[in-house]
């Protein structure tokens, strides 16, 4: 029947284009790997851009955490249970890009006000994985630690925006006068405490641990990376050269990787933290 | 008792003596640590070196009261204590028993400064809970023999020195956790939030290294203070002004002794404030402390010690009172300072013929 046919093609069309869009506009399916495959990336990485496309092109890795009750202090209270991880790489820097969900954000430093943070841990060189808590003697990590703090560029007027203005006499001072006055107003800049100044000045820092408390700054370390916070959850993502990993990481070769959360709002900081129980496998595409 | 690391005395520990009886709380010792060390940005609400109103004034807020509370109710056999310290009541997955002060505890400096009620004419007043008595409490670092805030770290970033028993924190190794925060009873350490590590007390040690007294006990009008060097009890000497009130008179005394610190700071008690209160904050010798202080007057050696108290900017290792006068040493054999052990009293007329005119009493 002609009505019949002339109604029905342009519904097909119809329903056939209506089809063609759902299905844009639904959510990619997430693909979750039980490893952390970082993926070759077509273009530049986004090491600042933890909300860039390019990252949905890389699988997702479901990291479950526990917290750190092996040795004190101990985290008391449970905080972040998982953490999701996406990783890219170019050949010359692999990033990681880890997801929680977090409703508060903290990144603020103060008087028992702790920022939210994240680090990720590989293993130094080839061979047999190191304790996964943070190395043994003998047995070293290489862990990239990025603190929501290290993003806050005036912290006096983050915590307390409507302090008066304060006059700082070593901040006026100039040559010798200033590093004596440094030296004593504020000593951690004046030795360059990696909580005060990283190479490029970027809120990820590399270290190297041989166990718990012996975290270390490389003071050479190349990193990059940048936390967002929205809609509830972190996005950060946490980048160096794989030249630093010192072949841990290498494109067509597997490795392990570890990732720990610390929840500000938990009062969570130092060994107070949530972490992975065993090594992930890494695989970085050749 | 437990520490966690093993016990390792320095060389020689430094200490102070403080005559709480003639303190009036003008803060001048406050304020010389705040201009040498604590000017800085992120420092505004340190106070390395504070003077507060007890028993109600703090800094931070309730910090006494708070880790004798965590404490709990212990137990003293004479002199001998025999509960626990925080390095024993320690709560399981922790280093130390501790607590952390909120930023809003460090609001006020001295919270109920002169704060006091007593009756007065007539029975007319507010009446207020609390006794008719205060004293003011200078409170530094006490540069404990088993610190608290180095049993906390994590990171091992908190050293005491070898030569003089200084306790300081490493500003390169301090990743900012706060466990010392939390681990120091006496909350000597203070974090600051520009630099992201924690920064505390360290005994003016560049003046110390040259024999010159910290900055809090020379700047002292009141002439409350006396800075030198604390043996074991076993090699007390007497002619040591430390041991000497420390060991031998046992007149100056540790600051709430049963927290298990060993604190190198020692307190010559107020003698106007109930023995109950003064045995909770100094331990069993107190009250007999007291009343050693009540009769010093008629001890010549006593008195001449007493008047060596802020007499010199360097460090008194040695003394001696003869013939009313009291003569003090440093560690080289060096004389320091000589003063009468009885201070010279001269009486001026309230008219001034030469002027011609009436004195004022100001003072």
């Amino acid at each position: 029947m002609s009505t019949t046919d002339d109604n029905t093609l342009p519904r097909r069309a119809a329903l056939a284009l209506a089809a063609v869009a759902a299905a844009a506009c639904r959510p990619k399916r997430v693909l979750h790997l039980d490893h952390v495959l970082v993926k070759r990336a077509a273009g530049a990485l986004p090491l600042k851009d933890p909300g860039a496309e390019a990252w949905a092109d890389a699988p997702e890795h479901e990291a479950t955490l526990s917290a750190q009750r092996v040795a004190p202090p101990m985290l008391q209270e449970p905080g972040i249970p998982k953490v999701r991880v996406r990783g890219l790489h170019d050949g010359t820097w692999l990033a990681l890009r880890l997801e929680w969900d977090d409703r508060s954000k903290s990144a603020l430093y103060g008087p028992s006000i702790f920022p939210d943070a994240a680090a990720v841990q590989f293993p130094r060189g080839e061979g047999a994985a190191p304790s996964v808590m943070m190395g043994h003697p003998g047995g070293p990590v290489r862990i990239l630690y990025w603190k929501a703090a290290w993003q806050t560029d005036d912290m006096l007027t983050a915590l307390h925006p409507n302090r008066p203005p304060t006059h700082y006499p070593y901040e006026v001072a100039t040559g010798e006068h200033r590093a004596t006055m440094e030296r004593e107003y504020a000593p951690a800049r004046f030795v360059h405490n990696p909580n005060v100044e990283r190479p490029n000045n970027a809120p990820v820092l590399l270290a190297e641990a041989e166990m718990f408390g012996s975290l270390t700054a490389l003071p050479d370390g190349r990193t990059d990376g940048k936390g967002v916070h929205e809609n509830g959850r972190w996005r950060v993502v946490l980048a160096t050269t794989l030249e630093m990993l010192q072949g841990s990481a290498r494109p067509g070769r597997d490795g392990s990787v570890a990732f720990a959360v610390w929840d500000g709002a938990g009062k969570n900081a130092g060994a107070r933290k949530m972490r992975s129980d065993n090594w992930a496998r890494l695989v970085v595409e050749a | 008792m437990e520490y966690p690391y093993e016990g390792s005395r320095p060389r020689r520990q430094f200490a102070g003596l403080f005559d709480i009886n003639k303190c009036i709380a003008c803060q001048t010792c406050s304020l010389a640590c705040k201009t040498t060390w604590t000017s800085g940005r992120g420092q505004e609400y340190m106070f390395w070196n504070n003077v507060e109103s007890k028993p109600r004034g703090f800094y931070p807020l309730g910090y006494d009261v708070n880790i004798l509370n965590l404490l709990g109710e212990q137990a003293w056999s004479g002199q001998r204590y025999e509960g626990r310290t925080i390095f024993e009541a320690v709560p399981e997955g922790e280093r130390v028993l501790g607590w952390r002060p909120a930023e809003e505890d460090y609001a006020h400096p001295n919270l109920g400064e002169d704060e006091i009620h007593g009756s007065i004419e007539r029975g007319k007043a507010l009446s207020l809970p609390q006794e008719n008595w205060m004293f003011y409490l200078m409170r530094t670092c006490n540069h404990c023999t088993y610190p608290g805030c180095l049993a906390s770290c994590p990171r091992g970033s908190i050293y005491k020195r070898a030569e003089d028993g200084v306790v300081l924190i490493d500003q390169e190794r301090c990743r900012g956790y706060q466990e010392c925060v939390r681990g120091c009873p006496y909350k000597k350490v203070y974090f600051n939030p520009c630099t992201g590590t924690s920064e505390k007390c360290v005994g003016c040690y560049p003046k110390m290294e040259q024999g010159e007294v910290s900055q809090c006990f020379a700047a002292c009008i009141g002439k409350v203070r006396l800075q030198g060097w604390v043996s074991q009890p076993a090699q007390a000497r007497e002619d040591n002004p430390v041991d000497y009130l420390v060991h031998v008179r046992k007149m100056a005394l540790p600051y709430m002794p049963q927290l298990g610190t060993e604190p190198n700071m020692f307190y010559v008690p107020p003698i106007h404030v109930p023995d109950a209160f003064l045995v909770q904050l100094f331990g069993p010798n107190a009250p007999a402390a007291v009343r050693q202080y009540r009769e010093a007057k008629d001890d010549p050696v006593l008195r001449g010690l007493f008047a060596l108290f802020g007499s010199t900017d360097k460090i008194i290792s040695r003394f001696q009172v003869a013939n009313e006068v009291a003569v003090a040493w440093d560690d080289q054999g060096r004389e320091l300072v000589r003063v009468p052990a009885r201070e010279p009293v001269f009486t001026r007329p309230a008219v001034d013929r030469l002027y011609q005119i009436r004195r004022q009493n100001t003072t």
